[in-house]
């Protein structure tokens, strides 16, 4: 099996887990980066992020989501091409013109389709897929 | 696959990339900033206007301090 490594980024000396991640809809592939939240149960970019895929937004399903200050954001999901290194796959993904964080988010959903491994003695996230 | 340069480099600078760009959306390439803006699509039409091509921009949205203390 394939392991995929990603060394942590640093700020004032902490980690943060961020890996860039392939986009696609029906053109070419885009490269965003993203943080790896496992305390967000969707996938989350920006709508910043629907509108350069000429992704609709509001066509999407839309759910809400509770945020860190307890309020509700919403989500509109669309089924959009993922690639990780050479990994392509399709996923429902969220996309929020409320995502009031700094980063775009990669939730818990990514590891349906990957064991994720924070090691932090070697500074890297490590991504094993199951397929 | 052969790795980006850009995959080493962003997390080897992300600290100075935050104190300077913070709160927008900027575009590398290999070990560069290559155009800055406040939408992805922004950086990627400077990028093109310097000769770049879409697929070879990889696109970061920086937080500010501000918000990396509330993430992190």
């Amino acid at each position: 099996m394939r392991l995929i490594e990603f060394k942590y980024a640093l700020h004032r000396q902490r980690d943060v887990p961020i890996i860039p991640v392939g986009l696609r809809t029906s053109g070419k592939w885009k490269e965003v980066w993203a943080y790896i939240d496992s305390g967000s149960f969707y996938t989350i970019f920006d709508d910043k992020v629907a509108e350069m895929l000429e992704i609709n937004l509001t066509a999407g399903e839309k759910v809400l989501a509770v945020v860190g200050d307890g309020s509700f954001i919403p989500i509109y999901l669309h089924r959009v091409g993922i690639r990780i290194e050479d990994d392509e796959f399709d996923m429902r993904i969220g996309f929020s013109p409320k995502l009031g964080v700094g980063f775009n988010l990669l939730g818990m959903d990514i590891f349906d389709r990957y064991r994720v491994t924070f090691d932090n003695r070697t500074k890297k996230v490590i991504f094993e897929s199951y397929e | 696959m052969i790795m980006r340069k850009s995959q080493e480099w962003i997390p080897k600078n992300f600290e100075s990339l935050v104190l300077k760009y913070g709160g927008k959306y900027i575009g590398v390439v290999d070990e560069e900033v290559v155009s800055v803006g406040l939408t992805p699509r922004e950086v990627l039409e400077k990028a093109k206007r310097m000769g770049k091509e879409e697929e070879e921009v990889s696109l970061l949205k920086v937080p500010t301090e501000e918000e990396l203390t509330c993430v992190l």
